[in-house]
């Protein structure tokens, strides 16, 4: 593993606008989260459901080195940490799919006039598909769900993150929201 | 499609989201003009908009199983002709998967063990190959199945088995509100399989609710032999000293030789068993215990006698391991608390502490007896169990605390040693006396015989009255909990003095108090002090007063008396009432209901009663005595108040509160003339009034109670003293409930810092304290401090136990700070868990589950989802009329928020029919001061404005303000409403009132340029009412000029003006026929026509 030093100047350089050093972080923040989150499935603390900020905190003690860091480093570690439990969650979902029969997978099918539960659980998979097509279109807004639904952040920390207003964020949040949904549930497939 | 379009996308998105949702559509097609594209493409997405609200509510991490599971190497791949799912559980030394068979004609899920990962070690291998081996000789349909094994590909092995879905025994008793009989049922399948186990000469060794599911069907499942021994068929018995190092056993289920390293046989499944029995049936742990560490525990499990289950649902608030309430345990079982304990005395409680018995040979001699025991419980046969005798128990407090057992022996006889001696007294004296009289009575002649005989009588029973009284008075003064406390104490002092005899030196003494007063610590003094007081007292005391005056029944009625009342106060309150009982049956018949002491041991006998939970014979007795009392002593006497008191509490605790009310008004009353208002009797009654109006939502009744009692307090005990803080307590509770939060606060702080400095943190009494406070907080909107402590409040309640009163109350309090905060989707999210845990605790329709549920239906209402908070709403209201009353205030909160989700909804004149019972009830309920009967005016008004309904509305209004003024002097035009009377009164043509209400508002100061505008308006049309024409024209011109000068004035408004202008002059035009009239209308026209077009941005 890398030493921290070496982590932190790469992150210094994200934040000095080098997106090489983004490619060269996110493998090694995935391998972290990874290393990390079977840890504690080792820790044997079955009922204990690791929360996403928590973990991405302990990634970043354990691979920046604090005394060094200036903070526009510290929200592009998050940024990053967002994007690596996005493909760890979607690469075992999609892994999982492909052993289910013939990964014929779920959608999400939404009837209309059917409002959406909290409970129900996203396909990850048709989530990361769509995700990839709002990107296409709005980056802003694809980064802000990543940060969000992925990262666990709430409006506010995304808001400081990404140091745009809150209400912008809210703004964007609720457009993103409705995109993806429709994305996902509404027309099959931009109805070509 | 372009970027350009992409931002007009969004820009007319977040533009169109702002709008009413029934102005969007229109308002769209407008913006799109004939772009068909761009608006359905904007109009998809406002639709999907509208739907998606819980969409993405969770983070991924929250809704899909964990970041662990997906970083398990495991989960994905194949085992043999399984495909892994997800890992389901982790243990010592492997972890349990769910797997799924690969072919379509098995569709059938497994369950899959493995070492974990590094761990294949030669004891771990053999361990599990011992699992597996035992698995493969069980064969049961109440034991999870082993269905195959084998070895993985880097040769550690696995094996498969049954995959159980279900949920842990004593969920599923408590979901399904299982009654203490279907619960013995369900746990007799228990011990089948357990029986099974030992059969094969398998001991599982740690059993416990979480190895024991119960599938949907209701089927026993036991699992996890991971820890079972095969015991040796030569002694059945085995020595596994090294367990603890390998495995953790989940302590509360250990036996006592488990903890030890002692021997382990088939009676140490017996022991677990019992205490997983004694849990199902109680709710509550078998021991109560001074810490939450192992080492209390292991000490309580090793020398503790377990809490007798009758005992241990009586108080379960003072047992850390519970946390609910009796009548919560009671309501999980389907009965009342009395009930209940009167199921779980008796032979019950003797199975189920045989099955505790510290010493292995002592237990059942087989799970099969146990589970024999209980069948011949369900069928009311006799059982085997029986209680421990008094011989057992003090050789076993002898062989535990060999040299310190004399002396303890020796203080419990010196406390209760007057009583004893008491009673020889009285049978030794009286026998004198009898000889004496019969000695006399032989010398005398005939004729003084009678007399003298008589005399002798009297003076016999007041002697014996006087040795009665005095023995009462012991015990009534006898502290059981200090009595326990001065036992342990003597007992630590005499092995000291053992100790110093034998040459001990002073560190070895200090050594000996600590190991003394540790091993000490988890013995429960005061039960060994209650049962000795009644084998050593009682049962002798009773045997001999039956022996000794049995001819002579009045001095029996009187010792049986004293005896009972010594019972009731010890704590054997069951023992106690038969005793009673014969006492008042023998007073009655030889006394009579005119004598005192007859009352005095029905009142006992009464009191005992309501203890227990019978109150109907409680209040039978109670009433007797009432009457007697009334006729002997006159309804004044402090005697007849106090039954009458005591009715009245009976009567609350059986949920009469009508009966309640009446008896404590009439007592108080009575007593406040007669004893003074300082009177203890008084205070007491006063406090118990108080209360029951609080409780009932009386909160105007109430407050002249709480102050009279705060004050009195006060003045009797000064400021600094727990019964004066508690009634400043009260009062702030009261406060607040009166919507004065900012009086309540300070007096609910003070009871906070006073608890906390006096009981600690984590004291029910801080915890609660800190609650009441976060409410108040929050009613004061100073909301993140209302956050923190409800936080803190929920971590404590989360600390004790997920379902607990504080957690609920906590969630809840948190769902309203979010939901005031507008963050529905976190107030959603409390709440729904508030729901969760009170249905999966007490039930759906549990009055406190609906009132969450109610709750909800506020979120729902605030994030406009009208039609489902409707339909919430209108359930949640029939159920609380069905509980609570429909007058009830939290009724009345409900219908409230019903009105506004009818009104939200169009639906005006339902919801006013209902805003008009909100506002009634309130009126009487909270007074016509209250803001909430402000709001619910408010609410009315609107409404009936909303239909056009003028008349309806100033009649209303004008009825509310006329009764505040009544009430406090406050004139209407000073009132809040003052501005909408004014605009109703000028409406229904009530011009005068309209004008005076106006001139006086305008005359305020800081008046915003839109109100004063708006009262312009009004006095102008007021003044065009009067036909005070030139006046009106003035008012209507300086609105118009006051509009164009001010600020920020909206050219709607300004036309708004304008053509109140227009119509003025019309109508002067119609009256004169003035052409100039025509010109200024046709002027002011234009004008307004101008003022709407819209302008291009500057």
């Amino acid at each position: 593993m890398h030493k921290k030093d070496d982590i932190t100047q790469l992150l210094d350089q994200v934040a000095a606008g080098d997106d090489r050093a983004v490619d060269v972080l996110l493998p090694l923040l995935y391998e972290e989260l990874r290393a990390i989150a079977e840890h504690h499935l080792r820790a044997e603390r079955p009922d204990h459901t690791l929360q996403a900020t928590a973990l991405v905190h302990e990634a970043y003690l354990r691979m920046v080195n604090q005394d060094r860091v200036v903070w526009e480093s510290r929200a592009h570690f998050l940024a990053i940490a967002s994007q690596a439990i996005r493909r760890i969650l979607v690469d075992a979902a999609r892994a999982r799919n492909a052993l289910k029969r013939g990964g014929n997978r779920k959608r999400l099918l939404l009837d209309t006039g059917m409002l959406a539960d909290e409970n129900e659980h996203t396909d990850l998979v048709a989530l990361d598909d769509a995700l990839a097509k709002l990107h296409d279109r709005y980056p802003d807004k694809a980064r802000i769900v990543e940060l969000r639904f992925f990262g666990g952040l709430t409006g506010a920390e995304v808001s400081t993150v990404l140091d745009i207003p809150s209400r912008t964020v809210d703004r964007h949040w609720q457009f993103a929201r409705a995109w993806l949904f429709r994305e996902l549930g509404g027309q099959p497939e931009d109805a070509a | 499609m372009s970027a350009g379009d992409a931002e007009r996308i969004e820009q007319l998105f977040d533009e169109a989201v702002e709008l009413p949702a029934d102005e969007r559509e229109s308002w769209l097609r407008e913006q799109c003009d004939g772009d068909e594209q761009l608006f359905n493409e904007v109009l998809s997405l406002l639709d999907a908009h509208h739907r998606a609200s819980g969409f993405l509510g969770k983070s991924a991490l929250e809704q899909s199983p964990d970041l662990a599971n997906a970083a398990d190497p495991i989960v994905g791949t194949r085992i043999g002709p399984y495909r892994v799912l997800e890992r389901i559980g982790t243990g010592g030394m492997g972890s349990v998967y769910l797997a799924e068979r690969d072919d379509e004609t098995f569709d059938r899920r497994v369950a899959i063990k493995l070492i974990r990962r590094g761990l294949n070690t030669e004891e771990i291998l053999a361990r599990f190959d011992r699992e597996r081996r035992v698995l493969a000789n069980l064969d049961h349909p109440n034991i999870a199945k082993l269905i195959d094994g084998g070895s993985l590909p880097d040769g550690s092995p696995y094996f498969i088995m049954e995959h159980v879905e279900g949920k842990r025994l004593d969920e599923y008793c408590d979901d399904k509100r299982l009654t203490v009989p279907q619960r013995v049922d369900l746990f007799r399948t228990v011990c089948d399989a357990v029986v099974h186990a030992h059969r094969n000469l398998i001991v599982h060794r740690d059993l416990k609710p979480a190895n024991i599911l119960v599938t949907p069907d209701g089927t026993v499942k036991l699992l996890d032999f991971g820890v079972a021994k095969v015991l040796e068929q030569a002694n059945a018995e085995t020595h596994d000293a090294t367990l603890t190092v390998e495995r953790r056993l989940t302590p509360a289920y250990a036996s006592p030789e488990q903890v030890r390293g002692d021997a382990v046989t088939t009676a140490t499944d017996v022991y677990s068993l019992g205490v997983i029995l004694y849990e199902l049936l109680t709710g509550c742990r078998p021991y109560r215990l001074r810490s939450d560490s192992w080492r209390d525990l292991e000490r309580a499990i090793c020398d503790d006698d377990p809490t007798r289950p009758s005992l241990a649902i009586s108080s379960p608030t003072t047992d850390q391991t519970s946390t609910l309430t009796t009548s919560e345990l009671s309501h999980l079982r389907g009965v009342d608390p009395a009930r209940l304990r009167s199921m779980l005395s008796g032979d019950v409680e003797w199975v189920v502490l045989m099955a505790l018995r510290k010493e292995p040979e002592r237990r059942y001699a087989t799970v099969q007896q146990f589970a024999d025991d209980l069948r011949r419980l369900r069928e009311s046969l006799p059982v085997l169990a029986r209680p421990d005798t008094l011989t057992y128990r003090a050789s076993r407090f002898v062989q535990r605390n060999r040299s310190g057992v004399l002396a303890a022996v020796v203080l419990i006889a010196g406390l209760i040693g007057a009583t004893a001696v008491s009673i020889n007294f009285a049978v030794g004296e009286s026998r004198a006396r009898a000889a004496e009289a019969e000695q006399r009575q032989a010398a005398e002649n005939e004729r003084d015989r009678a007399i003298e005989a008589e005399a002798v009588a009297q003076q016999r029973a007041e002697e014996l009255e006087q040795v009665a009284a005095f023995q009462a008075d012991q015990f009534e003064r006898l502290n059981i909990e200090q009595m326990g406390q001065r036992v342990r104490e003597a007992t630590i002092d005499a092995a000291q003095l053992d100790a110093r005899l034998a040459g001990a030196d002073e560190t070895q003494l200090d050594n000996l108090r600590i190991d003394l007063t540790d091993q000490l610590g988890g013995v429960n003094f005061a039960n060994v002090a209650r049962e000795a007081l009644d084998d050593a007292i009682f049962e002798p005391g009773l045997a001999s007063i039956e022996q000794a005056f049995a001819d002579q029944p009045l001095v029996r009625a009187r010792l049986l008396h004293s005896l009972g009342s010594a019972m009731t106060s010890v704590g054997l309150l069951e023992d106690a009432i038969p005793v009673l009982e014969s006492s008042v049956a023998l007073f009655r018949e030889h006394a009579g209901l005119e004598s005192q002491t007859t009352l005095a041991a029905m009142s006992q006998l009464a009191n005992t009663c309501n203890r227990l939970g019978r109150d109907d014979q409680a209040e039978r007795v109670y009433e007797e005595v009432l009457n007697a009392q009334e006729k002997l002593l006159g309804p004044n006497s402090q005697r007849a108040i106090s039954t009458r008191n005591a009715l009245g509490a009976v009567a609350q605790s059986r949920s009469d509160t009508r009966a309640a009310e009446r008896h404590y008004t009439r007592a108080l009353e009575l007593a406040r003339e007669h004893l003074g208002p300082t009177h203890d009797t008084t205070l007491i009654i006063l406090n118990n009034l108080a209360f029951l109006m609080l409780d009932m939502g009386r909160l105007l009744d109430a407050d002249p109670l709480f102050t009279e009692s705060l004050e009195t307090t006060r003045t009797l005990y000064g400021p600094e003293d727990e019964r004066t803080i508690r009634r400043v307590h009260a009062m702030g509770v009261l406060r607040h409930r009166q919507g004065k939060a900012d009086e309540a606060e300070p007096m609910i702080r003070e009871a906070f810092d006073f608890y906390r400095a006096t009981f600690g943190d984590r004291h029910p009494d801080t915890v609660s304290a800190m609650l009441e406070l976060s409410r108040c907080l929050f009613s004061l909107r100073r909301l993140d401090e209302a956050e923190t402590y409800a936080r803190t409040a929920l971590d404590m309640g989360r600390r004790v136990r997920e379902r607990h009163h504080q957690t609920f109350r906590a969630l809840s309090m948190l769902g309203r700070i979010a939901m005031t905060r507008r963050d529905y989707e976190g107030a959603t999210e409390f709440v729904r868990e508030e729901i969760d845990l009170r249905t999966a605790q007490f039930g759906a329709d549990h009055p406190s589950t609906v009132t969450a549920r109610g709750n909800l239906a506020i979120v729902l209402l605030r994030s406009g989802k009208l039609e489902e908070a409707e339909a919430e709403l209108r359930a949640v209201h029939a159920q609380h009329v069905k509980d609570r009353g429909p007058d009830n205030p939290t009724t009345l909160a409900v219908l409230n928020n019903l009105a506004g989700a009818l009104r939200a909804q169009g639906k005006l004149e339902e919801a006013t029919r209902h805003f008009r019972t909100v506002y009634e009830g309130r009126v009487e309920y909270l007074g016509i001061e209250h803001e909430q009967a402000h709001q619910a005016m408010r609410y009315l008004v609107t409404c009936l404005r909303q239909q056009a309904d003028s008349e309806a509305a100033f009649d209303a209004l004008i009825a509310h303000t006329e009764a505040i003024a009544q009430a406090t002097g406050v004139p209407a035009v000073q009132s809040a409403f003052a501005p909408d009377l004014a605009v109703l009164a000028s409406q229904v043509g009530e011009f005068e009132l309209a004008l005076s209400l106006t001139q006086d508002l305008r005359a305020q100061p800081d008046l915003p340029a839109s109100a004063r505008a708006t009262l312009r308006f009004v006095a102008g049309d007021a003044l065009e009412g009067l036909g005070r024409y030139d006046e009106a024209e003035a008012e209507f011109l300086r609105v118009y000029d006051e509009l164009t000068t001010a600020p920020n004035v909206p050219r709607r408004d300004i036309a708004r003006a304008a053509r109140r202008l227009g119509l003025f002059y019309e109508s002067r035009h119609e009256q004169t026929g003035e052409s100039s009239h025509a010109a200024e209308a046709e002027r002011w026209r234009a004008r307004e026509a101008v003022l709407l077009q819209p302008v291009p941005d500057a």
